[in-house]
């Protein structure tokens, strides 16, 4: 497809903010839904057909014992194998055009005034190919960086001959710096791939750039990634403790708080997007490439 | 093109990075070990694709016919009746001096047997089961039958050399220049000797050995060994076979998937190690002497069958003594306190609650050893008096309760091969599958529903647990066979612990808990310091519970027999006056009135797949709501179970409480007139799964 902007673009936005884009946010709200739904259907077709004739249908799968749950589990288990292919072929296509979402609401928020169609689909597809690259390098600098931090970490501590106990306390904090270190990785990578799409940048370029933004303000970055960073996991969290809870909690009630915290972590991403390229516009503009 | 290439180049980039971590990780930090020998998850099966069949297990003397047990009664419902002591067959006083900085170990002592046989004996048969460690042509060691435990790999061999064997009856000779140097008809396995005597032994008579022997301790692979400075010795002297009433003697080489089997007697071992050492042991110690730099610990234990002892030098302790009397001494590493605690507690309730259902336990101590974890192969398992446990030191905080399950199963030793001496070799099932029963009753007794984990939500049953871990398994073997027959340690332990479990916990879902407890205690008390079989355990359910459990018990054990309760079909309709033709067609009289007051009749068609058969309650549910328990006893096949109710027939469902514990497919007792789609929970939850999922992966 060609670079060339179809449509007169609109303005850039010089203040980005997820709040400004809610009817955005709520559209990749809605295709994470249903790529989710699209997933899951596997395990809750074979899970439903499993329960299909019981008369408390699947809250058996709750009762004290769980015997129905790993009955289930057993019998529904065996066309696992069958699955895996279909699966990780729409796994490939909901991280495609996961690109594709993501591309089209770093466009929206860093754009004011009404957003054309056209001009939102062009600016989603025009750099998918570069999005995927950034993505996939990320993906192997976050492992590379939390690896190598653990490995040494590992190391270090095997010359210490510590206890068992102090050993794997040890070994809990030595997984939550190399999260930290791989985190950092995933933070460089956000920064480059709104770069690309909102400046039109290529791989090197816009690396270039995320690696200066991060240089000049380094706190700032892990600031403006960490407070929407954690309140994420925490609703997420919250949201599986909550039904870890109750047990048996029903559907409706479980299904609004768990998709009320789906809901604040795609707004929390985006409101991180936003401030991502407000970070980029200030410590390393477009003159910096 | 471009972007294509560059899509797939992105993708492919993003899922091998976490691939490649997967694998890279873990092996930096290898995972926590798990504690051994727990007999819910089975362990893998055996990777033996074209191996050679494995040579076939020496066999033994036919067994005679047995007759038919005689009826137990109910005084053996009370520990009154139960003998105070076993009758002494063989007994040791033994002095073992350890080296730790060549991991060997000299002994020497005396065994004083008496023949309590009807036959004359020519011959005594030693287990010198260390020998199974020797090389990699040991039974043993050649037999390809893994999984289980003890996967490990040797680093250091293990052996034991018998230097004396004089018998002073017999003109104080050695007669081991004239053992046999291999077990028989094994020319490459050194555990089952043979030793002829130059004379004929009588009835009633009595022999004392005088013995010594050195042994190098293996590294620690399967159970017994050494791993750094820590010692678990089990099957560690030179052990008279059992001699069975009839003149046979239960002798069989070290069988990787084998226990033990011997008399019961006494033992007095002074254990001799650095004085550095906390020493572990069988029984009660007697009396300790420190000199220069070494400690003699002097332990003694009466009415036992075997004897073992642990040594580290950085045991931390505990002890304290139970209302009843018991000493209890819990070993274990530096930074496990919650864990000894959770044992403690464990072995107290235990011994509380085994007591009362099986006989009280007769013994003055018992010793709980947490082995630390590099050496974990040494757990999960059981001597008399002393037990060893294992698992992380997190265990308690994590709502999963291996560490409570370990303890409570090795307990439950103490009495199922302990106090009732089966033969662990011939019938492994009649210790370990009671056990995982017994364990799997007391869990269940405290932790009702949730006596395997409660975490995540979930409350997970024991019981529940050993039925998945032992389903469909049952088509491989057998569960009432020799260990030596089983070709594979998933089949084993899915067979030998979950089935059986599962089988005599059915019976109590079925016939009633109390009545199957009150079942196995008859038997344990009566059979207290005494060798039975399965037929003394099936005579007893006879006997207790009636003839359908015991042949349903007999048929689950020895046949590979199962059941399958299915709901075929379901079916109502309204009562309205019936339709045709009635009396003389030319003159057709009228309808016969529908029943009063008018509702709707039915029936569900129900069959019963598979040999056992258990009677089971059958719930028929309206779609008003109202429930209409029936008891359908299922001695045939299939039956129409009549409905009538005020609604439509909803939906029927087979044993709805789970009694049936063996039934082999529990999705297909149950059905509705119109199943359901979704349901709304699996749908919250996967979604939920699959979108925080997505939230971490996606960009």
């Amino acid at each position: 497809m060609s670079d060339e902007i179809l449509q007169p673009a609109p303005l850039r936005e010089t203040h980005p903010a997820a709040f400004r884009r809610m009817g955005l946010v709520a559209l990749v709200y809605v295709y994470r839904l249903i790529a989710s739904l699209l997933l899951a259907a596997p395990i809750v077709a074979v899970g439903s057909s499993a329960i299909s004739g019981q008369p408390r249908g699947d809250a058996v799968l709750w009762d004290a014992g769980s015997i129905m749950l790993f009955e289930v589990m057993r019998i529904g288990g065996r066309s696992a194998p069958a699955l895996g292919l279909p699966s990780l072929v729409a796994l490939a296509l909901v991280m495609i055009f996961g690109l594709v979402m993501f591309a089209a609401l770093v466009a929206g928020l860093g754009r004011r005034g009404p957003l054309p169609a056209g001009y939102l689909a062009e600016r989603a597809f025009a750099k998918v190919g570069t999005l995927a690259i950034l993505w996939g390098v990320g993906q192997v600098a976050e492992v590379v960086l939390g690896g190598l931090v653990f490995l040494l970490g590992a190391k270090l501590l095997q010359a210490l001959d510590l206890d068992p106990r102090a050993t794997d306390t040890a070994r809990v904090a030595l997984a939550a710096v190399a999260l930290l270190a791989a985190g950092a990785g995933g933070v460089i990578r956000d920064l480059a791939m709104v770069i690309t799409v909102n400046d039109d940048a290529r791989f090197y370029t816009a690396c270039q750039r995320a690696l200066h933004a991060v240089g000049r303000a380094p706190l700032r970055v892990a600031l403006a990634y960490a407070v929407r960073a954690v309140p994420t996991a925490a609703v997420i969290v919250f949201g599986a403790w909550y039904v870890g809870r109750r047990g048996d909690a029903g559907a409706a009630i479980p299904f609004l708080i768990h998709q009320a915290a789906i809901a604040i972590a795609v707004f929390l991403h985006a409101s991180w997007l936003a401030s991502a390229m407000r970070l980029v516009e200030r410590h390393a503009p477009r003159a910096t490439s | 093109m471009r972007r294509l290439l560059e899509i797939t180049l992105g993708l492919g980039l993003a899922w091998a990075a976490p691939t490649a971590a997967a694998f890279v990780v873990p092996a930096a930090a290898p995972p926590p070990l798990t504690a051994p020998d727990l007999p819910i998850a089975p362990a893998a099966p055996a990777s033996s694709s074209a191996v050679a069949a494995p040579p076939a297990p020496p066999a033994e003397p036919e067994a005679p016919r047995r007759e038919a047990p005689e009826p137990v009664g109910e005084a053996y419902d009370a520990d009154a009746a139960m003998p105070p002591h076993a009758t002494p067959v063989v007994s040791y006083t033994l002095r073992a001096s350890l080296d730790p900085a060549a991991h060997t170990l000299h002994g020497e002592g005396q065994i004083r047997w008496q023949n309590t046989s009807r036959t004359p004996q020519r011959e005594l048969w030693v287990h010198l089961y260390l020998n199974a460690f020797k090389n990699q042509r040991t039974y043993f060691m050649r037999v390809p039958t893994g999984g289980f435990r003890g996967n490990g790999k040797l680093k250091d061999w293990g052996y034991i050399e018998v230097k004396r064997f004089a018998v002073r009856e017999l003109d104080g000779k050695d007669l081991w220049a004239t053992a046999d140097r291999s077990s028989a008809g094994d020319p490459e396995d050194e555990t089952d000797i043979r030793v002829p005597l130059p004379r004929a032994v009588d009835p009633g008579d009595a022999l004392t050995v005088d013995l010594a022997w050195d042994e190098h301790l293996p590294s620690l692979v399967f159970r017994t060994g050494y791993e750094g400075s820590f010692y678990m010795v089990g099957q560690w002297f030179p052990k008279l076979a059992r001699l069975e009433p009839d003149g046979r003697w239960a002798h069989f080489p070290f069988h990787h998937l084998s226990e033990f089997y011997a008399d019961y007697g006494s033992y007095d071992v002074t254990i001799d190690t650095p004085e550095s050492y906390i020493v572990g042991a069988t029984g009660h110690m007697e009396s300790e002497q420190k000199k220069g730099g070494r400690a003699e610990r002097r332990f003694t234990q009466a009415d036992v069958h075997d004897f073992s002892f642990t040594a580290w030098d950085r045991f931390e302790e505990r002890s304290e003594t139970t209302p009843d009397g018991v000493s209890l001494r819990c070993l274990y590493p530096k930074g496990f306190d919650r864990a000894a605690a959770v044992e403690l507690d464990t072995v107290r309730y235990g011994l509380d609650y085994f007591g009362k259902a099986f006989g009280r336990y007769p013994y003055a101590t018992l010793t709980v050893v947490h082995p630390p974890d590099e050496a974990s192969e040494a757990g999960g398992m059981e001597y008399p008096t002393l037990i060893t446990t294992g698992g992380g030191w997190y265990q308690p905080y994590t709502g999963v309760r291996s560490l409570d399950i370990v303890t409570i199963h090795e307990l439950g030793h103490e009495w199922f091969y302990g106090l009732v001496g089966t033969n662990e070799n011939a019938f492994p099932f009649l210790d370990e599958g009671i056990n995982s029963y017994a364990e799997g009753d007391a869990m269940e007794a405290r932790y009702p529903g949730s006596s395997a984990a409660h975490a995540l939500g979930l409350s997970v049953s024991l019981p529940g647990a050993y039925r998945v871990a032992s389903a469909e398994r049952y088509r491989n073997a057998p569960v009432a066979q020799p260990a030596s027959s089983f070709l594979s340690g998933g089949d084993y332990s899915s067979l030998i612990y979950s089935r059986t479990a599962t089988i005599l916990h059915t019976l109590g879902r079925v016939y009633g808990e109390a009545e199957v407890r009150r079942a196995i205690g008859r038997y344990a008390r009566r059979y207290r310091f005494e060798h039975p079989g399965p037929e003394e355990l099936i005579a007893v359910f006879r006997e207790v519970i009636g003839p359908d459990a015991a042949d349903a018990l007999r048929a689950a054990l020895f046949n590979q027999a199962s059941v399958d309760y299915v709901v075929e079909s379901i079916s109502s309709e309204n009562d309205v006056a019936p339709a045709g033709i009635f009396g003389d067609p030319a003159h057709p009289g009228t309808a016969p009135a529908p029943k009063e007051p008018a509702g709707y009749s039915g029936n569900a068609f129900v069959r019963r797949l598979g040999a056992l058969r258990f009677p089971v309650d059958v719930d028929l549910i309206g779609e008003d709501g109202e429930t209409h328990r029936v008891r359908w006893e299922a001695r045939e096949g299939a039956a129409r179970l009549p409905y009538a109710g005020k609604s439509k027939l909803a939906a029927v469902v087979i044993d709805p409480e789970h009694k049936v514990l063996l039934d082999e497919n529990l999705l297909n007792n149950a059905r509705r007139a119109s199943p359901l789609s979704v349901g709304p929970r699996i749908l919250d939850r996967a979604l939920f799964g699959v979108e925080a999922a997505l939230a971490t992966m996606l960009p």
